[in-house]
């Protein structure tokens, strides 16, 4: 048996799950109240604009989703989804753009909100600050395992990655399209939290995250421009920066017009205050993104 | 057989009987319970030696679980494939593993590579090449070592990530002699760690490098000796390393001593308990029955001793006390019976009427005063006095006048005699005088006062006045060899000389002349 390691996250999981049930359940009698649940990107944007939704729509909301981990997130998303009722009517936060395919099998509808640009990091002591996309796909998948072979330190690259939703697009597959392109000396984490913490403990070490996650001050990485392109929203307007993902929420397609008018009048304010995201560097879109 | 006569004898029988049961007893209590001792203390040792053994066995276990711990944890084995695989600095393992195994009960610790690296822990740390490393893809080898700390227990488990083998995890908990000294606390009992059958880590440094004793269950050091019972560590890799419970035979046998000297103390102050109790049962029972058979063997003799009476404490004491009575009755009866004799002698010798010796008495006590006479070469003097007509005075006057004429008589003879003179009525009215060392003369002179004092004094006698006279036959002689004789002669010749004064017209003296000298010759006197 594998030892778990009780840390914040996991115990806030722990907590989160079963609340994340019991309050859907709890909630049949209680039509006023709408639930969220997602990916933690997305539960940035609704819980921004959450006070905004609630006046307009009348309805009171519970979104859970903050700081995610795999399983959690998008999935998590989904089935919340998947448990709308006509008496507790629920949607989804997912960080990744759904295939055509699940969007039809499932009978979801999506809401599209923002584009997150994808960060490319490093250990805060790493010399390299720039890289090109050749470069950023070469080490990813092993093909370059030494920062010396980019302008760096003799020093062998530590890749951690974070292949979450594999069967969706976009996301990491900007970077590389198949978890196999990825080099197999690697080390997966299972959340954003656990690839910033293992980035910087290693200072040879390179990952990837989304920008509404924020690193805090001791994470003891910092982002590598690719292409000599930051991962801001500028950059992904005008198309200079080449790693993102969409976040949206999702609702069934037989949701209530009043669910699905919250969504769409969700989508109007992301976009008509875009500053509420800045922080985070997202790009608000009511466009779904094709890859 | 011995014969136990008396009450004393039986009683110090008794006491040594009881002394000798007594000391047996303790005795055989002493050696039951020094078995007792010694086997109990065997058999805690044994029951010491497996709790010990639980010990160490849940020591073991325990480390064993904090190995599997470790080794399952996916982190760290995520961060030593970095480390391993990719080559990646092993500082993030390091401080992972502080952090997230910093706590664990453990004395050192160290994750090495396949060919031993160290990449977290001290790189000079002992048990690295010490440990004898697992090649069991999920085994967690447990195995004592010796190492310049002293004996660890060492255990490591194999790290796997992506199904490979990345190293081991190696952890272990150091016996020094401070835990040994915990061990001791938690066993009471002597804890040897031995390599090689030499003991390698002992709460007593001057131990460490001493052999066990051949047969291998004892320690012998110094003046003393341990008995040991081997902890069985076969189940894991020892190197020759061995645990063993010992104790200390010396102090058992000195808890025995003190036993043995308490058993001691209690059969001693029993024998002095018995001793004394004795002896006061000898005071309270020997002592007075000792002096109530002395008191008995006097009554024996004839003899009632003065056994004064006690306050009664005991049914000794009221007989002590009720043969006392018992003597003090005797000796009232004694007494009476002594007044009875005497007075019965009285009579036996005396005159009823007169109190005056009678003439048997006469016969008696005539040899004393001859042999007194002859050892005195004085002669012995008789005056044999005789009233003269009494017959007319009882005819006249009644026989009770003559009665007391004679009593009265008998008191003017008294008080004219003296002291050494001895008085007798012989019959009727007639009278002796037995005296001693006198002459004729003075035999006169006695005789001649009494004579006149009789006449001078009448008798009363109601109203009539009696007056009397008297005749006296005197006779001086030294007395013969032959008793009888002396005596008959003394008055065969006083009563001639009566004789001849009654014949020469009465109230006279007549001293009696022998015919073989001039010295005593006849003498007449007369009333003038």
């Amino acid at each position: 048996m594998r030892y778990i390691k009780l840390t914040w996250i996991n115990i806030l999981f722990i907590l989160s799950v079963p609340l994340l049930f019991t309050s859907t359940l709890s909630k049949a009698n209680n039509t006023d109240v709408i639930t969220g649940a997602g990916a933690h990107s997305s539960w940035v944007i609704l819980n921004k604009i959450k006070p905004l939704l609630e006046k307009e729509s009348g309805h009171a909301m519970k979104l859970f989703g903050k700081e995610s981990m795999l399983g959690v997130g998008c999935n998590a998303g989904i089935k919340s989804t998947a448990q709308s009722t006509a008496n507790h009517e629920s949607f989804g936060m997912v960080c990744c753009s759904l295939s055509d395919k699940e969007v039809s099998q499932k009978a979801l509808e999506v809401f599209p909100l923002a584009i997150e640009p994808l960060m490319i990091l490093s250990h805060e002591k790493n010399p390299v600050t720039n890289l090109s996309i050749k470069q950023v796909k070469a080490i990813f998948s092993g093909n370059i395992t030494n920062w010396q072979a980019v302008g760096g330190h003799n020093k062998p690259i530590v890749v951690v990655t974070r292949l979450h939703c594999k069967k969706r697009p976009g996301h990491w597959k900007r970077i590389l399209p198949t978890a196999d392109n990825f080099t197999r000396k690697r080390i997966n984490v299972q959340s954003a939290d656990e690839m910033v913490k293992r980035v910087g403990d290693f200072e040879s070490s390179i990952g990837h995250a989304g920008t509404a996650w924020l690193r805090g001050d001791n994470s003891h990485t910092k982002i590598i421009s690719v292409n000599g392109f930051l991962p801001t929203r500028a950059n992904l307007k005008n198309g200079n920066y080449p790693f993102f993902r969409q976040l949206s929420v999702i609702t069934k397609q037989d949701a209530s017009d009043e669910l699905k008018n919250m969504m769409r009048n969700a989508q109007k304010i992301v976009m008509q205050h875009p500053e509420l995201f800045s922080e985070h560097q997202l790009l608000p879109t009511t466009v779904p993104v094709t890859y | 057989m011995i014969k136990l006569a008396t009450f004393r004898a039986r009683l110090i029988f008794y006491i040594v009987l009881v002394s000798l049961f007594l000391s047996l007893s303790l005795g055989l209590s002493f050696w039951h319970t020094r078995n007792i001792l010694l086997t109990e203390a065997d058999q805690q040792l044994q029951r010491t030696a497996h709790l010990l053994d639980t010990y160490l066995i849940a020591e073991r276990l325990e480390l064993k679980r904090y190995a599997g711990i470790v080794r399952d944890n996916l982190r760290i084995q995520e961060y030593m494939y970095v480390v391993v695989e990719i080559g990646a600095e092993s500082t993030p393992l390091d401080k992972l593993y502080k952090q997230q195994f910093g706590w664990l009960p453990i004395d050192d610790h160290a994750l090495v590579t396949i060919d031993k690296k160290v990449i977290s822990g001290n790189p000079k740390n002992s048990i690295v090449n010490m440990a004898n490393l697992s090649t069991d893809m999920q085994g967690i080898r447990l195995q004592y070592v010796r190492t310049p700390q002293g004996i660890e227990l060492i255990a490591n488990a194999p790290v796997i990530y992506l199904e490979k083998l990345l190293g081991h995890i190696i952890i272990s908990r150091t016996y020094d002699t401070d835990k040994i000294r915990e061990l001791e606390n938690t066993s009471k009992g002597r804890v040897f760690i031995t390599d090689n059958n030499k003991v390698a880590l002992s709460t007593i440094p001057s131990m460490i490098a001493h052999p066990l004793n051949d047969n291998m269950s004892s320690l012998s050091f110094m003046n003393d000796t341990f008995m040991l019972n081997k902890i069985d560590v076969s189940d894991i890799l020892s190197h020759d390393i061995d645990f063993y419970l010992g104790v200390s035979e010396s102090r058992l046998l000195d808890n025995i001593d003190q036993f043995s000297q308490l058993i001691l103390f209690i059969v001693a102050s029993g024998i002095i308990g018995v001793l004394l109790l004795g002896i006061l049962f000898l005071r309270d029972f020997d002592k007075p029955i000792k002096k109530l058979l002395a008191v008995t063997n006097e009554v024996a003799n004839g003899k009632l001793p003065n056994i004064g009476k006690i306050t009664p404490r005991n049914e000794i004491d009221f007989l002590t006390n009720r043969f006392s009575d018992m003597i003090h009755s005797l000796r009232e009866k004694q007494t009476l019976i002594s007044k009875a004799q005497k007075e019965l002698e009285t009579l036996t010798i005396t005159d009823s009427l007169t109190e005056l010796y009678n003439r048997r008495h006469l016969v008696e006590v005539f040899p004393k005063l001859q042999a007194q006479a002859q050892r005195d070469h004085s002669p012995l003097a008789a005056i044999i006095i005789d009233i003269d007509h009494f017959k007319g005075v009882n005819d006249k006057y009644g026989h009770l006048a003559g009665d007391q004429c004679l009593i009265e008589f008998s008191a003017l003879l008294r008080s004219h005699s003296r002291t050494n003179d001895y008085l007798f009525r012989l019959g009727g009215e007639e009278f002796l005088i037995i005296t001693l060392g006198e002459t004729t003369e003075g035999v006169h002179a006695i005789a001649e006062k009494i004579r006149m004092a009789t006449e001078q004094t009448p008798i009363r006698y109601r109203d009539a006045q009696i007056s009397m006279t008297i005749s006296c036959g005197v006779c001086v002689e030294y007395p013969s060899g032959d008793k009888e004789q002396s005596l008959n002669s003394l008055l065969l010749h006083s009563d001639q000389a009566l004789y001849l004064a009654k014949q020469t017209g009465r109230n006279r003296v007549i001293i009696h002349t022998h015919a073989d000298g001039e010295e005593h010759k006849n003498q007449q006197h007369t009333k003038t």
